[in-house]
């Protein structure tokens, strides 16, 4: 994917530059860095997994809910998601999710599924940028 | 201090859990408020729970309306988190029961600032909970010493007279002598009527005052060697030693003639009557003294009853000196 004479760190930093804070908050996510334990690069790589296999598993599941047009199910994913988003930094994903919970149904029946593809679309941004962050940590 | 964190969301419960690892709690973690609230009802339940509001199944707000109904988990600390940040979201929170809430995302300062107070809260209750309980103990204790001393004593604290103790121990050995040296002894049982009545209308100090009063006629009218007693309230027993046939007589006739003189006195709002039954323990009578004491028991409330039945005189308020003295 990248030549070998790059290094990772290079890579992941540069990457981070190339996203807006208000997408990927590096602050938020490097605060976990400075949490002290011995193992906080361990933390970090672990909270990454956890954050993505859980959005992950949750995308399928709203995806689900607005299927069966159950639309507090799907605020409730929503909510899930825009709590681990925040807390990671994932700015921009949290504010969609903040959307889905908040919008009158009647406007969000129209906008869901256009809300579920922005969701998709910011995730497709901070997934690389979050997985080359967990390989500059594992070195 | 062992903490219960209970969250949905895996990022924060583990952000959370790492949190507090590191600051040396020990930690109890739910993944549902089902599971939170299965855990709050154990038995050594951490005494301070963190409760994501909004959890499938459960919601935090549901496990602290619980935890509050229920006696056994109503004390616990309970913190709601929650990315509701809106006021009255808040307020419906502290509502259901929570004691504090915290806003996600979570900033370790305000999370350590309220977990501390949290704390200090906990260890005020439990130690409240201990000096309660030390109390409790101490009173109980106390209690116990008191009855213990009760039973160790001889003396009815009122009137100065023996106890049922004292005067079935000094009774018993008296017996013993009376069979050994041939003698006779009279045992009259005595019962003040109307006490009921003179509580009832007067309160109970001065019930006790008649008690001793009657204590004191009867102190009066027998001599010193000669074992008097209060059994309990207002029943007395005397047991009169070494007595001829003509002392008997003379007894009966010098207890009633006391009862009128203490009540022409007038020291009292009303006249003092009592109903008294006698036995004679002779030297070769076979019967223990607690038969001695039931058969004089047995003659006064017979004596009682026709008294009762006479007119007039049923009430406590009829002229004195017609307590009856049977022999």
């Amino acid at each position: 994917m990248w030549s070998e004479q790059i290094k990772t760190e290079t890579i992941s930093d540069s990457l981070f530059s190339l996203l807006p804070a208000e997408t990927l908050d590096l602050n938020v996510l490097r605060q976990f860095e400075e949490l002290g334990t011995d193992e906080s690069q361990d933390l970090l790589i672990e909270l990454i997994d956890l954050y993505l296999n859980d959005a992950q598993e949750r995308f399928y599941l709203m995806h689900s809910a607005l299927a069966g047009q159950d639309y507090a199910l799907l605020r409730r994913h929503a909510h899930s998601l825009r709590g681990s988003s925040g807390t990671l930094g994932v700015m921009q994903l949290a504010r969609v999710c903040g959307a889905i919970e908040h919008l009158p149904l009647s406007q969000l029946v129209l906008e869901a599924g256009q809300l579920l593809d922005s969701l998709a679309e910011e995730f497709s941004k901070v997934r690389p940028v979050l997985l080359a962050e967990q390989r500059r940590l594992t070195k | 201090m062992r903490i219960l964190i209970a969250d949905d969301d895996p990022v924060s419960r583990r952000i959370l859990a790492i949190t507090l690892l590191k600051w040396g709690h020990e930690l109890v973690i739910a993944e549902t408020g089902v599971d939170a609230w299965t855990e709050l009802q154990k038995r050594d339940a951490p005494r301070i729970a963190i409760l994501d509001w909004m959890m499938p199944g459960m919601e935090g707000t549901e496990v602290c309306r619980l935890a509050r109904a229920n006696e056994a988990t109503s004390h616990a600390y309970l913190i709601l988190l929650t990315a509701l940040a809106r006021k009255e979201d808040l307020v419906a929170g502290l509502d259901a029961g929570a004691d504090d809430y915290l806003t996600k995302p979570l900033h370790s300062h305000e999370l350590r600032a309220r977990l501390n107070a949290g704390a200090r809260i906990v260890e005020l209750q439990s130690n409240l909970a201990l000096r309660v309980s030390e109390l409790e103990l101490a009173v109980e204790e106390r209690k116990q010493a008191e009855a213990a001393l009760r039973n160790l004593t001889l003396t009815d604290h009122l009137t100065g007279l023996y106890n049922d103790r004292g005067f079935l121990t000094l009774a018993e050995h008296h017996i013993k002598s009376v069979r050994r040296k041939c003698e006779k002894s009279l045992l009259l049982y005595a019962d003040m009527d109307g006490l009921k009545e003179i509580n009832d209308n007067f309160g109970h100090n001065e019930g006790s005052r008649a008690i001793a009063s009657v204590a004191d006629i009867l102190s009066r009218t027998f001599r010193d060697t000669d074992i008097v007693a209060r059994l309990g309230g207002d029943e007395f027993v005397v047991l009169a030693k070494n007595l001829s046939g003509t002392q008997f007589e003379m007894f009966a006739a010098r207890l009633d003639e006391n009862i009128q003189k203490f009540n022409e006195t007038n020291v009292l709002k009303y006249p003092l009557s009592l109903s008294t039954g006698a036995v004679l323990i002779n030297h070769d009578s076979p019967l223990s003294l607690q038969e001695f004491i039931d058969q004089a028991d047995t003659e006064m409330y017979a004596n009682k009853r026709a008294k009762r039945i006479m007119p007039g005189s049923e009430s406590i308020f009829t002229p004195a000196g017609n307590s009856s003295l049977a022999f």
